[in-house]
Protein backbone atom coordinates (compact mmCIF):
# COMPACT_ATOMS: atom_id res chain seq x y z
CA UNK A 1 0.00 0.00 0.00
CA UNK A 2 1.63 3.49 -0.54
CA UNK A 3 2.32 5.63 1.92
CA UNK A 4 -0.28 8.52 1.15
CA UNK A 5 -3.10 6.82 2.16
CA UNK A 6 -2.00 5.64 5.37
CA UNK A 7 0.10 8.92 6.72
CA UNK A 8 -1.72 11.73 5.41
CA UNK A 9 -5.25 13.04 6.71
CA UNK A 10 -6.14 14.02 2.54
CA UNK A 11 -7.00 10.25 1.21
CA UNK A 12 -5.88 9.02 -1.66
CA UNK A 13 -7.85 9.11 -4.81
CA UNK A 14 -8.70 6.25 -7.24
CA UNK A 15 -10.08 6.46 -10.43
CA UNK A 16 -12.49 3.64 -11.44
CA UNK A 17 -13.34 3.05 -14.88
CA UNK A 18 -16.65 1.28 -15.86
CA UNK A 19 -16.46 -0.80 -18.99
CA UNK A 20 -18.88 1.41 -20.53
CA UNK A 21 -16.29 4.53 -20.00
CA UNK A 22 -17.64 5.67 -16.95
CA UNK A 23 -14.96 6.78 -14.42
CA UNK A 24 -15.76 7.20 -10.36
CA UNK A 25 -13.23 8.85 -8.03
CA UNK A 26 -13.43 7.57 -4.78
CA UNK A 27 -11.36 7.44 -1.55
CA UNK A 28 -9.05 4.46 -1.29
CA UNK A 29 -10.76 3.89 1.69
CA UNK A 30 -13.94 3.02 0.26
CA UNK A 31 -13.22 1.38 -3.14
CA UNK A 32 -11.03 -1.11 -1.02
CA UNK A 33 -14.41 -2.65 0.40
CA UNK A 34 -14.26 -4.71 -2.59
CA UNK A 35 -11.55 -7.34 -1.82
CA UNK A 36 -10.97 -7.31 -6.30
CA UNK A 37 -10.09 -3.61 -5.82
CA UNK A 38 -8.31 -3.88 -2.64
CA UNK A 39 -5.68 -6.33 -4.02
CA UNK A 40 -5.21 -4.22 -7.29
CA UNK A 41 -4.25 -1.61 -5.30
CA UNK A 42 -2.09 -4.13 -2.92
CA UNK A 43 -0.49 -5.79 -5.86
CA UNK A 44 -0.32 -2.46 -8.32
CA UNK A 45 0.67 -0.13 -5.59
CA UNK A 46 0.87 3.54 -7.78
CA UNK A 47 -1.44 2.71 -9.97
CA UNK A 48 -3.95 5.33 -9.89
CA UNK A 49 -6.17 4.28 -12.87
CA UNK A 50 -8.80 1.07 -12.70
CA UNK A 51 -10.44 -0.24 -15.63
CA UNK A 52 -12.86 -2.85 -14.54
CA UNK A 53 -13.95 -4.30 -17.96
CA UNK A 54 -16.74 -6.61 -16.57
CA UNK A 55 -18.95 -3.48 -15.21
CA UNK A 56 -20.80 -1.50 -16.36
CA UNK A 57 -20.82 2.25 -14.90
CA UNK A 58 -24.45 1.92 -13.79
CA UNK A 59 -23.86 -0.72 -11.64
CA UNK A 60 -20.71 0.05 -10.34
CA UNK A 61 -21.64 3.69 -9.42
CA UNK A 62 -24.98 1.50 -7.08
CA UNK A 63 -21.95 -1.00 -5.59
CA UNK A 64 -19.80 1.91 -4.97
CA UNK A 65 -22.65 3.62 -3.04
CA UNK A 66 -23.04 1.15 -1.00
CA UNK A 67 -19.30 0.87 -0.11
CA UNK A 68 -19.37 4.86 0.52
CA UNK A 69 -22.05 4.37 2.86
CA UNK A 70 -20.27 1.56 4.40
CA UNK A 71 -17.40 3.40 4.95
CA UNK A 72 -18.74 6.59 6.21
CA UNK A 73 -20.79 4.67 9.33
CA UNK A 74 -17.97 2.44 9.86
CA UNK A 75 -15.54 5.69 11.03
CA UNK A 76 -17.60 6.77 14.11
CA UNK A 77 -17.50 3.23 15.81
CA UNK A 78 -20.53 4.14 18.09
CA UNK A 79 -23.00 0.94 18.99
CA UNK A 80 -25.56 2.36 16.74
CA UNK A 81 -24.21 2.31 14.02
CA UNK A 82 -25.27 -1.53 13.19
CA UNK A 83 -28.10 -0.62 13.31
CA UNK A 84 -27.95 2.24 10.72
CA UNK A 85 -26.18 0.06 8.41
CA UNK A 86 -29.23 -2.21 8.92
CA UNK A 87 -31.85 0.16 8.21
CA UNK A 88 -29.24 2.14 5.52
CA UNK A 89 -29.18 -1.56 3.60
CA UNK A 90 -32.99 -2.83 3.80
CA UNK A 91 -33.61 0.73 1.81
CA UNK A 92 -30.77 0.23 -0.42
CA UNK A 93 -32.69 -3.36 -1.38
CA UNK A 94 -35.86 -2.41 -0.89
CA UNK A 95 -37.03 -1.65 -4.23
CA UNK A 96 -34.60 -3.14 -6.65
CA UNK A 97 -36.22 -5.22 -9.46
CA UNK A 98 -34.97 -8.39 -10.44
CA UNK A 99 -33.25 -7.29 -13.73
CA UNK A 100 -30.82 -4.54 -11.55
CA UNK A 101 -30.52 -7.22 -8.89
CA UNK A 102 -29.58 -9.56 -11.12
CA UNK A 103 -26.31 -6.81 -12.72
CA UNK A 104 -25.78 -5.71 -8.98
CA UNK A 105 -25.09 -9.15 -8.08
CA UNK A 106 -23.01 -10.10 -10.46
CA UNK A 107 -21.20 -6.84 -9.99
CA UNK A 108 -20.61 -7.20 -6.54
CA UNK A 109 -19.35 -10.56 -6.85
CA UNK A 110 -16.93 -9.87 -9.32
CA UNK A 111 -15.38 -7.09 -7.24
CA UNK A 112 -15.40 -9.59 -4.40
CA UNK A 113 -18.04 -6.93 -2.44
CA UNK A 114 -18.70 -9.76 -0.34
CA UNK A 115 -20.66 -8.03 2.44
CA UNK A 116 -22.90 -6.54 -0.55
CA UNK A 117 -22.64 -10.08 -1.97
CA UNK A 118 -24.86 -11.60 1.65
CA UNK A 119 -26.91 -8.83 1.60
CA UNK A 120 -28.14 -9.42 -2.18
CA UNK A 121 -28.12 -12.82 -1.78
CA UNK A 122 -30.38 -12.70 1.11
CA UNK A 123 -32.75 -10.43 -0.47
CA UNK A 124 -32.83 -12.76 -3.67
CA UNK A 125 -33.53 -15.30 -1.37
CA UNK A 126 -36.57 -13.32 0.11
CA UNK A 127 -38.18 -13.20 -2.84
CA UNK A 128 -38.12 -17.05 -3.16
CA UNK A 129 -39.55 -17.77 0.19
CA UNK A 130 -43.09 -18.80 0.19
CA UNK A 131 -43.79 -18.88 -3.30
CA UNK A 132 -44.98 -21.56 -5.64
CA UNK A 133 -42.97 -22.87 -8.39
CA UNK A 134 -45.03 -21.01 -11.32
CA UNK A 135 -44.18 -17.67 -9.33
CA UNK A 136 -40.73 -17.90 -9.05
CA UNK A 137 -40.65 -18.83 -12.48
CA UNK A 138 -42.85 -15.30 -12.80
CA UNK A 139 -41.13 -13.42 -10.30
CA UNK A 140 -37.09 -14.23 -12.26
CA UNK A 141 -38.93 -14.44 -15.83
CA UNK A 142 -37.27 -17.81 -15.81
CA UNK A 143 -39.02 -20.88 -18.40
CA UNK A 144 -39.04 -24.21 -17.12
CA UNK A 145 -36.52 -26.30 -19.68
CA UNK A 146 -37.35 -29.97 -17.97
CA UNK A 147 -37.94 -32.61 -20.22
CA UNK A 148 -41.07 -33.86 -21.00
CA UNK A 149 -42.31 -35.96 -17.45
CA UNK A 150 -39.10 -34.74 -15.43
CA UNK A 151 -41.32 -32.01 -14.21
CA UNK A 152 -43.58 -34.60 -12.73
CA UNK A 153 -40.56 -36.77 -11.19
CA UNK A 154 -39.09 -34.05 -9.38
CA UNK A 155 -42.30 -32.99 -7.89
CA UNK A 156 -43.34 -36.14 -7.29
CA UNK A 157 -40.19 -36.49 -4.95
CA UNK A 158 -41.26 -33.50 -3.11
CA UNK A 159 -44.55 -33.81 -3.23
CA UNK A 160 -45.26 -32.63 0.47
CA UNK A 161 -44.00 -28.67 -0.21
CA UNK A 162 -45.95 -28.55 -3.58
CA UNK A 163 -49.47 -27.41 -3.62
CA UNK B 1 -30.52 -14.40 -16.86
CA UNK B 2 -31.21 -16.19 -13.59
CA UNK B 3 -31.05 -19.38 -14.95
CA UNK B 4 -27.84 -19.54 -16.24
CA UNK B 5 -26.52 -17.46 -12.56
CA UNK B 6 -23.72 -18.70 -11.34
CA UNK B 7 -23.60 -22.18 -9.07
CA UNK B 8 -21.75 -20.84 -6.42
CA UNK B 9 -23.84 -17.26 -6.15
CA UNK B 10 -26.92 -19.82 -6.80
CA UNK B 11 -26.03 -22.10 -4.06
CA UNK B 12 -25.64 -19.36 -1.70
CA UNK B 13 -28.98 -18.06 -2.20
CA UNK B 14 -30.77 -21.44 -1.42
CA UNK B 15 -28.07 -21.97 1.10
CA UNK B 16 -30.86 -18.74 2.65
CA UNK B 17 -33.96 -21.11 2.22
CA UNK B 18 -35.51 -23.43 4.31
CA UNK B 19 -36.51 -27.11 2.69
CA UNK B 20 -40.09 -26.25 1.18
CA UNK B 21 -39.10 -23.17 -0.76
CA UNK B 22 -36.03 -24.99 -1.73
CA UNK B 23 -38.08 -27.35 -3.08
CA UNK B 24 -39.94 -24.76 -4.67
CA UNK B 25 -37.24 -22.86 -6.05
CA UNK B 26 -34.92 -26.86 -7.40
CA UNK B 27 -38.41 -27.33 -9.94
CA UNK B 28 -38.40 -24.25 -11.71
CA UNK B 29 -35.67 -25.38 -14.21
CA UNK B 30 -32.86 -27.41 -14.95
CA UNK B 31 -29.96 -25.35 -13.95
CA UNK B 32 -31.91 -24.84 -10.34
CA UNK B 33 -33.04 -27.74 -9.83
CA UNK B 34 -29.25 -29.21 -10.11
CA UNK B 35 -28.27 -26.65 -7.91
CA UNK B 36 -31.03 -27.34 -5.48
CA UNK B 37 -29.43 -31.06 -5.56
CA UNK B 38 -26.65 -30.44 -4.16
CA UNK B 39 -27.62 -29.71 -0.49
CA UNK B 40 -25.56 -28.96 1.66
CA UNK B 41 -24.22 -25.93 0.00
CA UNK B 42 -20.77 -25.36 1.90
CA UNK B 43 -19.50 -22.73 3.88
CA UNK B 44 -18.74 -19.81 1.09
CA UNK B 45 -21.28 -17.74 2.47
CA UNK B 46 -21.70 -16.12 5.72
CA UNK B 47 -25.40 -16.38 5.10
CA UNK B 48 -25.65 -20.13 5.73
CA UNK B 49 -26.14 -20.03 9.12
CA UNK B 50 -27.75 -23.52 10.72
CA UNK B 51 -31.52 -23.01 9.94
CA UNK B 52 -33.18 -23.13 12.38
CA UNK B 53 -34.95 -26.81 13.61
CA UNK B 54 -38.84 -27.92 12.88
CA UNK B 55 -41.21 -29.83 14.60
CA UNK B 56 -42.70 -32.70 13.64
CA UNK B 57 -45.58 -34.16 14.92
CA UNK B 58 -45.26 -38.13 14.41
CA UNK B 59 -49.46 -39.94 14.82
CA UNK B 60 -48.40 -42.58 17.58
CA UNK B 61 -51.20 -44.64 15.54
CA UNK B 62 -51.58 -44.84 11.83
CA UNK B 63 -52.43 -47.24 9.05
CA UNK B 64 -50.05 -45.76 7.03
CA UNK B 65 -46.54 -43.76 8.20
CA UNK B 66 -46.87 -40.44 8.18
CA UNK B 67 -45.74 -37.22 9.71
CA UNK B 68 -46.38 -33.56 10.02
CA UNK B 69 -43.61 -30.78 9.71
CA UNK B 70 -43.66 -27.14 10.39
CA UNK B 71 -41.51 -24.68 8.92
CA UNK B 72 -40.92 -22.28 12.23
CA UNK B 73 -40.45 -19.37 10.25
CA UNK B 74 -43.86 -19.41 8.21
CA UNK B 75 -45.63 -21.73 10.82
CA UNK B 76 -46.95 -23.43 8.01
CA UNK B 77 -47.69 -26.63 8.18
CA UNK B 78 -46.53 -29.87 5.49
CA UNK B 79 -47.73 -33.17 5.69
CA UNK B 80 -44.70 -35.33 5.31
CA UNK B 81 -45.78 -39.00 4.13
CA UNK B 82 -43.64 -42.05 5.38
CA UNK B 83 -45.26 -44.54 3.12
CA UNK B 84 -41.38 -46.22 1.69
CA UNK B 85 -41.36 -47.15 5.37
CA UNK B 86 -43.07 -50.46 4.22
CA UNK B 87 -43.54 -51.87 7.51
CA UNK B 88 -46.26 -50.46 10.29
CA UNK B 89 -43.98 -48.16 13.00
CA UNK B 90 -44.83 -46.70 16.29
CA UNK B 91 -42.27 -43.28 16.48
CA UNK B 92 -40.12 -43.50 19.66
CA UNK B 93 -37.81 -40.32 19.04
CA UNK B 94 -35.45 -38.67 16.70
CA UNK B 95 -31.37 -38.66 16.68
CA UNK B 96 -29.82 -35.78 14.70
CA UNK B 97 -32.61 -35.59 11.61
CA UNK B 98 -33.41 -38.95 11.41
CA UNK B 99 -36.65 -40.00 13.16
CA UNK B 100 -36.49 -43.50 15.02
CA UNK B 101 -39.44 -46.00 15.15
CA UNK B 102 -40.56 -49.14 16.15
CA UNK B 103 -42.36 -51.75 14.22
CA UNK B 104 -45.54 -52.78 15.46
CA UNK B 105 -45.63 -56.12 14.03
CA UNK B 106 -43.83 -58.10 16.65
CA UNK B 107 -43.85 -57.71 20.54
CA UNK B 108 -39.89 -58.00 20.36
CA UNK B 109 -38.15 -54.52 20.07
CA UNK B 110 -37.33 -54.14 16.36
CA UNK B 111 -35.78 -50.45 15.24
CA UNK B 112 -36.37 -48.34 12.55
CA UNK B 113 -34.91 -44.89 11.21
CA UNK B 114 -35.66 -42.94 8.67
CA UNK B 115 -34.69 -39.23 6.94
CA UNK B 116 -38.25 -38.35 6.34
CA UNK B 117 -37.39 -35.26 3.68
CA UNK B 118 -34.94 -37.84 1.52
CA UNK B 119 -37.50 -40.76 1.81
CA UNK B 120 -34.81 -43.17 3.13
CA UNK B 121 -35.11 -46.02 5.88
CA UNK B 122 -33.09 -48.16 7.57
CA UNK B 123 -34.02 -51.60 9.74
CA UNK B 124 -31.60 -51.71 12.41
CA UNK B 125 -29.79 -55.25 12.90
CA UNK B 126 -31.84 -57.56 15.69
CA UNK B 127 -30.65 -57.04 18.91
CA UNK B 128 -28.78 -59.71 21.03
CA UNK B 129 -31.57 -60.17 23.78
CA UNK B 130 -34.24 -60.14 21.92
CA UNK B 131 -36.75 -58.15 24.54
CA UNK B 132 -39.86 -56.55 24.63
CA UNK B 133 -40.65 -52.99 25.42
CA UNK B 134 -37.40 -51.58 26.84
CA UNK B 135 -36.51 -48.28 27.46
CA UNK B 136 -34.92 -46.70 24.21
CA UNK B 137 -32.86 -43.79 23.96
CA UNK B 138 -30.08 -42.52 21.89
CA UNK B 139 -27.01 -40.23 22.29
CA UNK B 140 -25.86 -37.68 19.10
CA UNK B 141 -22.28 -38.11 18.84
CA UNK B 142 -20.11 -35.76 17.02
CA UNK B 143 -20.31 -36.26 13.48
CA UNK B 144 -16.05 -35.23 12.93
CA UNK B 145 -15.84 -38.69 14.13
CA UNK B 146 -16.84 -40.11 10.81
CA UNK B 147 -14.81 -39.45 7.32
CA UNK B 148 -18.29 -38.98 5.93
CA UNK B 149 -19.59 -35.28 6.58
CA UNK B 150 -23.13 -36.52 4.95
CA UNK B 151 -22.79 -39.62 7.76
CA UNK B 152 -24.42 -39.38 11.08
CA UNK B 153 -22.57 -40.59 13.84
CA UNK B 154 -25.24 -41.72 16.97
CA UNK B 155 -25.96 -44.77 19.17
CA UNK B 156 -28.92 -46.09 20.52
CA UNK B 157 -28.99 -47.30 23.70
CA UNK B 158 -31.73 -49.70 24.74
CA UNK B 159 -32.49 -51.13 28.37
CA UNK B 160 -34.64 -53.63 30.56
CA UNK B 161 -37.54 -55.07 29.00
CA UNK B 162 -39.08 -58.66 29.15
CA UNK B 163 -37.13 -61.58 27.72
CA UNK B 164 -37.48 -65.08 27.63
CA UNK B 165 -36.13 -66.49 30.59
CA UNK B 166 -33.40 -69.44 29.75
CA UNK B 167 -35.79 -72.33 31.76
CA UNK B 168 -38.92 -70.91 29.83
CA UNK B 169 -40.91 -68.08 31.09
CA UNK B 170 -40.10 -64.19 31.14
CA UNK B 171 -38.12 -62.59 32.64
CA UNK B 172 -37.25 -58.49 33.24
CA UNK B 173 -33.73 -58.58 31.35
CA UNK B 174 -31.13 -57.46 32.98
CA UNK B 175 -28.73 -56.12 30.18
CA UNK B 176 -28.23 -52.77 28.30
CA UNK B 177 -27.02 -53.23 24.64
CA UNK B 178 -25.80 -50.66 22.26
CA UNK B 179 -26.02 -50.00 18.59
CA UNK B 180 -23.67 -47.87 16.87
CA UNK B 181 -24.39 -45.87 13.59
CA UNK B 182 -20.68 -46.65 12.50
CA UNK B 183 -20.12 -50.16 12.93
CA UNK B 184 -24.12 -50.94 12.56
CA UNK B 185 -24.03 -53.77 15.10
CA UNK B 186 -25.80 -53.85 18.88
CA UNK B 187 -23.42 -54.76 21.46
CA UNK B 188 -24.00 -55.90 25.24
CA UNK B 189 -21.99 -53.19 26.87
CA UNK B 190 -23.80 -53.37 30.62
CA UNK B 191 -26.14 -54.72 33.09
CA UNK B 192 -28.52 -53.46 35.03
CA UNK B 193 -29.84 -54.12 38.45
CA UNK B 194 -33.22 -55.87 38.56
CA UNK B 195 -34.68 -53.03 40.07
CA UNK B 196 -33.79 -50.36 37.10
CA UNK B 197 -34.92 -53.40 34.89
CA UNK B 198 -38.50 -53.44 36.58
CA UNK B 199 -38.72 -49.92 36.35
CA UNK B 200 -37.34 -49.47 33.03
CA UNK B 201 -39.99 -52.38 31.77
CA UNK B 202 -42.93 -51.13 33.27
CA UNK B 203 -42.76 -47.47 33.40
CA UNK B 204 -41.82 -47.78 29.70
CA UNK B 205 -40.34 -44.57 29.31
CA UNK B 206 -39.30 -43.28 25.74
CA UNK B 207 -38.15 -39.88 26.64
CA UNK B 208 -34.37 -40.12 27.14
CA UNK B 209 -31.48 -37.04 27.29
CA UNK B 210 -27.93 -37.41 27.27
CA UNK B 211 -26.20 -35.30 29.80
CA UNK B 212 -23.11 -34.80 30.65
CA UNK B 213 -21.67 -38.41 30.19
CA UNK B 214 -25.22 -39.96 31.36
CA UNK B 215 -28.13 -41.27 29.98
CA UNK B 216 -31.08 -40.20 31.40
CA UNK B 217 -34.86 -41.73 31.31
CA UNK B 218 -37.79 -40.22 33.43
CA UNK B 219 -40.81 -42.71 34.38
CA UNK B 220 -44.03 -42.69 32.63
CA UNK B 221 -46.19 -41.67 35.29
CA UNK B 222 -46.66 -40.75 39.17
CA UNK B 223 -44.24 -40.47 41.52
CA UNK B 224 -42.14 -39.69 38.74
CA UNK B 225 -38.15 -40.31 39.42
CA UNK B 226 -35.21 -40.42 36.73
CA UNK B 227 -33.09 -43.29 36.41
CA UNK B 228 -29.64 -42.57 34.67
CA UNK B 229 -26.88 -44.85 33.60
CA UNK B 230 -23.64 -43.33 33.18
CA UNK B 231 -22.00 -44.46 30.40
CA UNK B 232 -18.17 -44.54 31.15
CA UNK B 233 -18.65 -46.11 34.86
CA UNK B 234 -21.33 -48.34 33.81
CA UNK B 235 -23.71 -47.73 37.06
CA UNK B 236 -26.84 -46.64 37.79
CA UNK B 237 -28.18 -43.97 39.49
CA UNK B 238 -31.74 -42.60 40.29
CA UNK B 239 -32.79 -39.11 40.69
CA UNK B 240 -35.39 -37.19 42.68
CA UNK B 241 -37.74 -35.23 40.70
CA UNK B 242 -39.42 -32.31 42.81
CA UNK B 243 -42.86 -32.54 43.32
CA UNK B 244 -42.60 -36.02 42.36
CA UNK B 245 -45.84 -37.06 43.81
CA UNK B 246 -47.94 -34.03 42.48
CA UNK B 247 -46.88 -33.33 39.11
CA UNK B 248 -49.70 -34.11 36.45
CA UNK B 249 -46.66 -34.12 33.60
CA UNK B 250 -42.94 -34.30 34.33
CA UNK B 251 -40.46 -34.28 30.98
CA UNK B 252 -37.06 -34.33 31.20
CA UNK B 253 -35.20 -31.97 28.29
CA UNK B 254 -31.75 -30.43 27.32
CA UNK B 255 -31.35 -26.69 27.77
CA UNK B 256 -28.27 -24.98 27.53
CA UNK B 257 -26.67 -28.39 27.94
CA UNK B 258 -28.53 -28.89 31.23
CA UNK B 259 -30.62 -31.28 32.28
CA UNK B 260 -33.88 -29.53 32.54
CA UNK B 261 -37.34 -30.83 33.82
CA UNK B 262 -40.91 -29.25 32.97
CA UNK B 263 -44.13 -30.26 34.53
CA UNK B 264 -46.94 -29.00 35.64
CA UNK B 265 -49.71 -29.34 38.88
CA UNK B 266 -53.07 -29.11 38.54
CA UNK B 267 -54.54 -25.86 38.56
CA UNK B 268 -51.43 -24.30 38.65
CA UNK B 269 -48.45 -23.24 36.45
CA UNK B 270 -46.04 -25.83 34.73
CA UNK B 271 -42.62 -25.15 35.47
CA UNK B 272 -39.19 -25.62 34.45
CA UNK B 273 -36.28 -27.12 36.46
CA UNK B 274 -32.47 -27.18 36.39
CA UNK B 275 -30.41 -29.68 37.92
CA UNK B 276 -28.05 -27.83 39.64
CA UNK B 277 -24.19 -28.53 42.12
CA UNK B 278 -24.74 -31.27 44.31
CA UNK B 279 -28.22 -32.94 42.27
CA UNK B 280 -30.37 -29.99 43.41
CA UNK B 281 -33.22 -28.99 41.21
CA UNK B 282 -33.34 -24.76 40.76
CA UNK B 283 -36.29 -23.63 39.41
CA UNK B 284 -35.59 -21.06 36.74
CA UNK B 285 -39.05 -20.18 34.71
CA UNK B 286 -42.48 -20.71 34.83
CA UNK B 287 -45.37 -20.82 31.64
CA UNK B 288 -46.26 -17.45 31.59
CA UNK B 289 -50.05 -17.73 32.74
CA UNK B 290 -51.70 -16.22 29.83
CA UNK B 291 -50.48 -18.98 27.78
CA UNK B 292 -50.44 -21.91 30.19
CA UNK B 293 -54.71 -20.98 30.04
CA UNK B 294 -54.57 -20.96 26.22
CA UNK B 295 -53.02 -24.13 26.58
CA UNK B 296 -55.52 -25.65 28.69
CA UNK B 297 -58.55 -24.16 27.35
CA UNK B 298 -60.44 -23.89 30.37
CA UNK B 299 -59.35 -26.64 32.27
CA UNK B 300 -56.86 -27.18 34.92
CA UNK B 301 -55.11 -29.81 34.72
CA UNK B 302 -51.86 -30.68 32.50
CA UNK B 303 -52.97 -34.07 32.42
CA UNK B 304 -51.95 -35.56 28.69
CA UNK B 305 -49.27 -32.77 28.14
CA UNK B 306 -45.84 -33.93 26.67
CA UNK B 307 -42.91 -32.12 26.10
CA UNK B 308 -39.63 -31.98 23.64
CA UNK B 309 -36.21 -29.79 23.23
CA UNK B 310 -33.81 -29.38 20.59
CA UNK B 311 -31.05 -27.11 20.65
CA UNK B 312 -32.33 -23.42 21.23
CA UNK B 313 -36.18 -24.57 22.12
CA UNK B 314 -38.32 -26.36 24.29
CA UNK B 315 -42.20 -27.34 22.72
CA UNK B 316 -45.07 -27.80 25.40
CA UNK B 317 -47.58 -29.87 23.26
CA UNK B 318 -50.80 -32.04 23.75
CA UNK B 319 -52.47 -33.38 20.34
CA UNK B 320 -51.79 -32.76 16.38
CA UNK B 321 -54.39 -30.42 16.64
CA UNK B 322 -53.94 -28.47 20.15
CA UNK B 323 -51.55 -25.03 19.86
CA UNK B 324 -48.16 -25.47 21.34
CA UNK B 325 -46.24 -23.29 24.13
CA UNK B 326 -42.69 -23.13 22.89
CA UNK B 327 -39.82 -21.71 25.15
CA UNK B 328 -37.31 -20.44 22.32
CA UNK B 329 -33.67 -18.37 22.33
CA UNK B 330 -33.79 -15.13 20.33
CA UNK B 331 -31.15 -16.01 17.61
CA UNK B 332 -29.50 -12.59 18.17
CA UNK B 333 -29.36 -12.18 21.60
CA UNK B 334 -26.87 -14.66 22.75
CA UNK B 335 -28.68 -16.29 26.15
CA UNK B 336 -32.17 -14.86 26.17
CA UNK B 337 -35.51 -16.91 26.13
CA UNK B 338 -38.54 -16.00 25.10
CA UNK B 339 -42.58 -17.78 25.41
CA UNK B 340 -44.18 -18.27 21.63
CA UNK B 341 -48.00 -19.39 21.39
CA UNK B 342 -47.42 -22.11 17.86
CA UNK B 343 -50.87 -23.20 16.44
CA UNK B 344 -51.12 -26.83 16.12
CA UNK B 345 -51.52 -28.92 12.99
CA UNK B 346 -55.53 -28.30 11.94
CA UNK B 347 -55.52 -28.22 7.98
CA UNK B 348 -52.78 -28.60 5.68
CA UNK B 349 -53.65 -26.26 2.60
CA UNK B 350 -56.88 -25.78 3.17
CA UNK B 351 -57.67 -29.23 3.93
CA UNK B 352 -59.02 -29.84 7.50
CA UNK B 353 -56.18 -32.50 9.38
CA UNK B 354 -58.12 -35.35 11.42
CA UNK B 355 -56.51 -34.45 15.02
CA UNK B 356 -54.74 -37.47 16.37
CA UNK B 357 -52.38 -38.42 19.32
CA UNK B 358 -48.87 -37.55 18.65
CA UNK B 359 -44.82 -38.05 19.66
CA UNK B 360 -43.46 -34.62 18.95
CA UNK B 361 -39.69 -34.40 17.83
CA UNK B 362 -37.18 -31.17 16.91
CA UNK B 363 -35.09 -32.08 14.16
CA UNK B 364 -32.53 -29.98 11.64
CA UNK B 365 -34.12 -30.98 8.10
CA UNK B 366 -31.52 -32.93 6.56
CA UNK B 367 -31.77 -32.82 2.38
CA UNK B 368 -29.01 -34.98 1.61
CA UNK B 369 -29.15 -38.40 1.00
CA UNK B 370 -26.77 -40.39 3.33
CA UNK B 371 -25.15 -43.60 2.48
CA UNK B 372 -25.90 -44.80 6.37
CA UNK B 373 -29.12 -46.00 4.72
Amino acid sequence: MSSSSTTTTTTRLLMLKASDGVTFEVEEAVATKLGAINNMVEEEGSEDLICLPNVNGKFLGMVLEWCKKHANNNTNSDKGNDEVNKWWDKEFVMDLDQNTLYHLLMAADYLSGTELVDLLTEKVASMIRGKKVEEIRETFKIKSDFLPGQEEEIRKKNSWAFE
Amino acid sequence: MWRDLPFDLLANIFSCLAPDSLACAGSTCRQWHTCAKAWPFGSSSSLSQSHPAWFMALPIRSHTPLSYAQNPSFKNWHRLSLDFIPVQVRPLTSVKSLLLFRTTNSTSLHLVLCNPFTREYKELPKLNMSRSNPAVGVIALDDHSSQNPSFPCFQVYVAGGMSEAPRGGARYEPTLEMYDSRHDTWQVVGSLPVEFAVRLTVWTPNDSVYCDGVLYWITSARAYSLMGFDISSNTWRELRVPMADRLEFASVVLRNERLTLVGGTCGEDASVWELGQGDIWVLVEKVPVELGMKFLGGKESWVNTKCVSSNGAIYLYRDLGSGMIAWKEIRDQKGNWEWFWVEGCSSVRGKKVPNLQIKGVVIPPNLAPSCFF
